[in-house]
């Protein structure tokens, strides 16, 4: 079933195992802008901005899976241990790497609500456009403080901008 | 009057009956709910040991960054203490014996000048502390039963600040393990900084040991490992709050259900040992009231007819 060029891909979070199988092509934001992982990569341990995880494989519902990712990290192992129990297919897979996502927050595409985030991605707007005028307004450049409103505004307008793109209908980029 | 008491029973009975009705029903929920609890608890173990993974592969990659947020502290002087139970009672020991343990790692903190600052779950908690005028710098209330890890963000939030921060030197939590169905814990551990996944005598090392040396050293790290763990070490700590909270959360209900079962037993041995002394009352009223008719009709008939001869009554049923 899966492709000579296909290795292990799990993506989990703390509730749950979203997805965990066979990938040719993976995917994911990080600071330095989009990482392609493929068969054979190198040992790597990154840190994952918020964006869209692409997976694509042949066993995948036509061919690639979208995943809204909120932040979190990535382990790439070109030689992952094979547990005694584990043979013949999945074992090859895993001779090819493995690549674990890990995420507190993510949603598969199919599973967003468009509406919903499209409401949310308003109204996150609005508030961070008003917070920002009411700032030019007040003081002059001082250094935003993490945990501000502002801060979590712009994290709020970040989540709705990465779901609707995983889900495919984004306007905002 | 011998009826007087019968009915003082009766009505005891009835609403120790009422009381088992509802220890039943709470024993049940509790019951359902711990099946789920569990399920939860083993939902998030893969996270936990890739999280795990993770941080040994940056703490490997950068021995020195790692000595801060790895291991024993340097020194212990201000200390944030997490501490979790649950918001209601009806659950024998179990906020108690949590509580009597924070309590005394607070006492003994102030016995060595150990500064702590209190962060707390759930709603016993709260007013345990208060009535004892401990001062709790936050606590989080209506998550115990079924945490998510949304919850466990908020906490993990306001907890771990203050080390991030620099302004404590460790963070503690106290909490419950649940070990098993049949066996939970009180445990006070330290989520920060992390336990040090490198010393092979650590107990929650659930990295496969074979593995981990071999491949050291060759790992890239994106950012670089120092900045890495930085950003790694409070997401650990918070995946373990979250696990707290959910093993705290099986054996909240599990306490639950044995203390309820526990009650359902009480009653019925109350409703068994009512009855019996009501049941003897009423006997004793029937033979008193016989006697009274045997009494009175014998003194009617020896009045009435003056007659010498046996009497026979007869009673009826």
């Amino acid at each position: 079933m899966a492709e000579e060029n296909e290795f292990a891909v799990s993506v989990v979070t703390p509730e749950r195992i979203l997805l965990e199988g066979a990938a040719a092509e993976v995917v994911l934001r990080t600071a330095e802008g989009d990482s392609t992982y493929l068969a054979g990569h190198s040992d790597l341990v990154g840190a994952v901005e918020p964006g869209v995880l692409r997976v694509s494989g042949s066993s995948l519902d036509g061919g690639e899976l979208r995943i809204a990712l909120h932040g979190g990290f990535v382990q790439v192992e070109s030689s992952p241990p094979v547990p005694p129990v584990v043979e013949g297919e999945e074992a090859a897979l895993l001779s090819r790497g493995r690549v674990t996502v890990l995420a507190g927050v993510a949603e598969l595409a199919s599973e967003i609500d468009v509406d919903r985030a499209r409401a949310a991605l308003e109204r996150a707007e609005a508030r961070t456009t008003g917070l920002e005028s009411e700032r030019r307004g007040a003081a002059g450049e001082a250094e935003e403080p993490a945990g501000s409103e502002l801060a979590e505004a712009r994290a709020a307008l970040r989540r709705a901008q990465v779901r609707l793109e995983a889900a495919g209908t984004a306007d905002h980029a | 009057m011998a009826g007087g008491q019968e009915r003082i029973l009766r009505r005891r009975i009835r609403s120790v009956q009422s009381t088992k009705k509802i220890t039943r029903a709470m024993e049940l929920i509790a019951a359902s709910q711990i099946v789920r609890a569990q399920a939860r608890i083993a939902a998030a173990r893969p996270y936990q040991a890739s999280m795990a993974r993770l941080v040994l592969e940056a703490a490997a990659g950068d021995p020195v960054a790692a000595g801060r947020l790895l291991g024993a502290p340097e020194r212990v002087e201000r200390v944030a203490v997490l501490s979790i139970v649950a918001d209601r009672g009806l659950c024998g020991g179990y906020n108690a014996f949590v509580l009597r343990a924070t309590e005394r790692l607070l006492a003994d903190g102030r016995a060595q000048g150990v500064e702590h600052r209190l962060f707390t779950v759930g709603k016993k908690a709260q007013g345990y502390f208060r009535f004892r005028r401990q001062p709790v710098e936050r606590s989080f209330t209506g998550m115990s039963e079924r945490p998510n890890f949304t919850d466990a963000r908020e906490v993990a939030a306001a907890v771990l600040g203050p080390f991030v921060e620099g302004e404590v030197d460790q963070v503690l939590l106290v909490s419950t393990r649940f070990l098993s169905a049949g066996s939970q814990r009180v445990e006070v551990r330290q989520l920060l900084p992390l336990e040090d996944p490198r010393r092979p005598d650590g107990d929650a090392a659930p990295v496969d040991d074979a593995e981990a040396p071999a491949r050291l050293g060759y790992t890239e790290f994106e950012p670089d490992a120092a900045v890495l763990l930085e950003t790694l070490a409070p997401r650990a700590a918070e995946t373990a709050i979250f696990g707290a909270l959910l093993e705290a959360s099986a054996s909240e209900l599990t306490a639950r259900q044995r203390a309820m079962a526990a009650a359902t037993d009480n009653a019925e041995e109350l409703i068994k040992k009512y009855s019996r002394i009501m049941n003897r009352a009423r006997q004793d009223a029937i033979t008193t009231e016989i006697m009274e008719i045997v009494g009175g009709a014998e003194a009617l008939r020896a009045g009435a007819a003056g007659d010498e001869s046996g009497l026979v009554i007869e009673v009826g049923s």
